[in-house]
């Protein structure tokens, strides 16, 4: 098996469709992760601060969803609302609900590390509990979760490519579909290792910008990096 | 890339009542160990198909019709595909715990020297290490099993092999999934390692050798029962992670748990009730094993230790 270089060419050939896929693969982890914490944080935020019963729920479908391979929710969104939802939506929204599930034990953790006295100090200026939460505790833990956001998103992004199984024109499927072809049969190796030399460029690019964005917002003398 | 917690997903905490869980564990564990003896031994003995849902499908059948378009009839028609999925299914789950501890083992043996060249080693023992778990956890698994599978072929390579997908060695394709998800974990794994390792005090490698250990008893003796505990935590992590994601090794012809129930799904289109069933059985076994961790969790934990 020799790295040829007429492969190297027919996959420069593609580089439109493979760009697309990448597109793709982009546009899908940023919505994910956007969705996973526009649900995660609130749900974060109950298990941590909840009474029993919204507590408990919350619980409960988180262990559910994370009990669960990513395939199968990704199918499952698929299959439950046939014809009336594109494959990209249903990625983002099995994808979103998963990072949901698991940036809530991010911020639960996180959130659980501002110490109590935060809380008491918030409520005896007069605060509500809304309040307090507000602008005391989830500043705090939002500083604090960025180690933790940095390896979901990766994740997120890596587990994109199990859109594959529902045919989402994303990277890794535009891939399988470029060697598919009579020329391709030749490039599969090289293919693939393209591919996941332009996964790792995005996992790197994205824990650098992340590391960065944790410099710009450390509190001065502050811990919890 | 500073990766400053390396946890690839938080353990799945099993909730709900003492009594409760352990009868459902019971009756899941219980069916499963009944359908294998059954399959391998029983069958044979008694003269019976192996491949018999031991369930009254039948019943399911005659009670969807009588409750048809109610709650109650999709329950009954639920339980009557499941009932006949499971023989595959419950062979596809004992492939699937087969993958998961073999890249286990395999990735543990692979990880512990790796995480030692990251904590003790030379320059350049430890770049060879930081690059290998750094690509390896950069790029996606599928991608990885594409290309070992698609990629260097080989499985064609496997099959010359003798006793490849004879008896209790699984085939090629399965083999070729296990070396994917071996390398995968050890990356992981590695990872899990070395901050355990990192954890323990320089204190206690200090205090060791003042009572007069040598470095490697001082190693062995001190430094690694604590931190073999630290990277408790990550291990019960990685092996829900592997319970989950050997699912992948579907995509690469291996007739694992997803694979089977599927391949069923394309046959009586019934796609919903058999992922369902999936999933009922994935996380069962993410139960499990997150109890199962659990418990040696608090087994071997010493008072006051990383606490």
């Amino acid at each position: 098996m020799l790295l040829q270089s007429g492969a190297w060419e027919y996959i420069a050939a593609n580089w439109v469709y493979l760009g697309w896929g990448l597109v793709f693969t982009v546009c899908l982890t940023a919505v994910s992760v956007v969705l996973g914490f526009l649900l995660g944080l609130p749900a974060g935020i109950i298990e941590t601060y909840g009474s029993g019963y919204s507590r408990r729920l919350v619980e409960r479908v988180g262990v559910l969803v994370r009990g669960t391979p990513i395939v199968i929710i990704l199918v499952a969104f698929y299959f439950l609302f046939p014809l009336t939802i594109a494959a990209f939506w249903a990625a983002a929204l099995g994808l979103g609900i998963r990072s949901a599930a698991y940036q809530s034990q991010i911020f639960r953790g996180a959130l659980q590390s501002v110490g109590d006295g935060q809380m008491e100090a918030a409520r005896s200026v007069g605060m509500s509990k809304l309040d307090a939460i507000r602008q005391v505790t989830v500043p705090q833990a939002l500083r604090r979760s960025i180690p933790g956001f940095q390896n979901e998103f990766t994740i997120v992004l890596k587990d994109t490519s199990v859109a594959y199984a529902i045919g989402l024109g994303e990277l890794l499927t535009r891939g399988t579909n470029l060697y598919l072809t009579e020329q391709g049969n030749t490039a599969v190796l090289e293919i693939f290792l393209a591919i996941s030399a332009v996964y790792f460029v995005l996992t790197m690019a994205t824990n650098l910008s992340l590391d960065a964005l944790g410099r710009r917002f450390a509190i001065p003398g502050g811990e919890g990096r | 890339m500073s990766t400053a917690s390396t946890v690839r997903g938080r353990v799945v905490e099993a909730t709900g009542g003492g009594l409760v869980r352990w009868l459902a564990f019971g009756v899941f564990w219980g069916y499963l160990t009944l359908r294998w003896l059954y399959q391998w031994v029983g069958a044979d003995l008694l003269g019976m198909d192996p491949r018999a849902p031991l369930l009254p499908v039948e019943t399911f059948r005659s009670l969807a019709a009588t409750w048809d378009g109610t709650p109650l009839g999709g329950l009954f028609s639920f339980l009557r595909v499941a009932g006949e999925a499971l023989p595959a299914a419950v062979t596809g789950t004992w492939l699937t715990i087969i993958l998961t501890i073999v890249a286990m083992a395999a990735g543990l043996v692979i990880a512990v020297p790796l995480a030692v060249a990251r904590v003790y080693g030379g320059s350049v023992t430890r770049w060879i290490a930081l690059g290998y778990t750094e690509l390896i956890r950069g790029t996606p698994l599928l991608a990885q099993l594409f290309v070992l599978y698609y990629g260097l072929s080989l499985s064609a390579t496997l099959r010359e092999l003798p006793f490849v997908g004879e008896g209790f060695v699984p085939a090629q394709a399965a083999l070729v999934a296990m070396i994917g998800f071996t390398i995968n974990s050890s990356a992981y794994q590695a990872e899990y390692i070395r901050s355990a390792l990192q954890s323990v005090e320089a204190g206690q490698l200090t205090a060791g050798r003042a009572v007069g250990l040598s470095k490697l008893q001082t190693m062995r003796r001190i430094v690694l029962p604590q931190g073999l505990r630290y990277a408790i935590p990550g291990w019960s992590n990685e092996l829900v992670y592997l319970i989950k994601y050997s699912s992948l090794a579907a995509f690469i012809t291996v007739p694992e748990l997803y694979k089977r129930t599927q391949d069923i799904a394309s046959g009586n289109f019934r796609y919903f009730e058999l992922l369902v069933l999936a999933g009922i059985i994935y996380l069962g076994l993410v139960l499990s094993a997150s109890a199962l961790m659990g418990r040696v969790e608090r087994r071997v934990a010493i008072p006051g230790l990383g606490e």
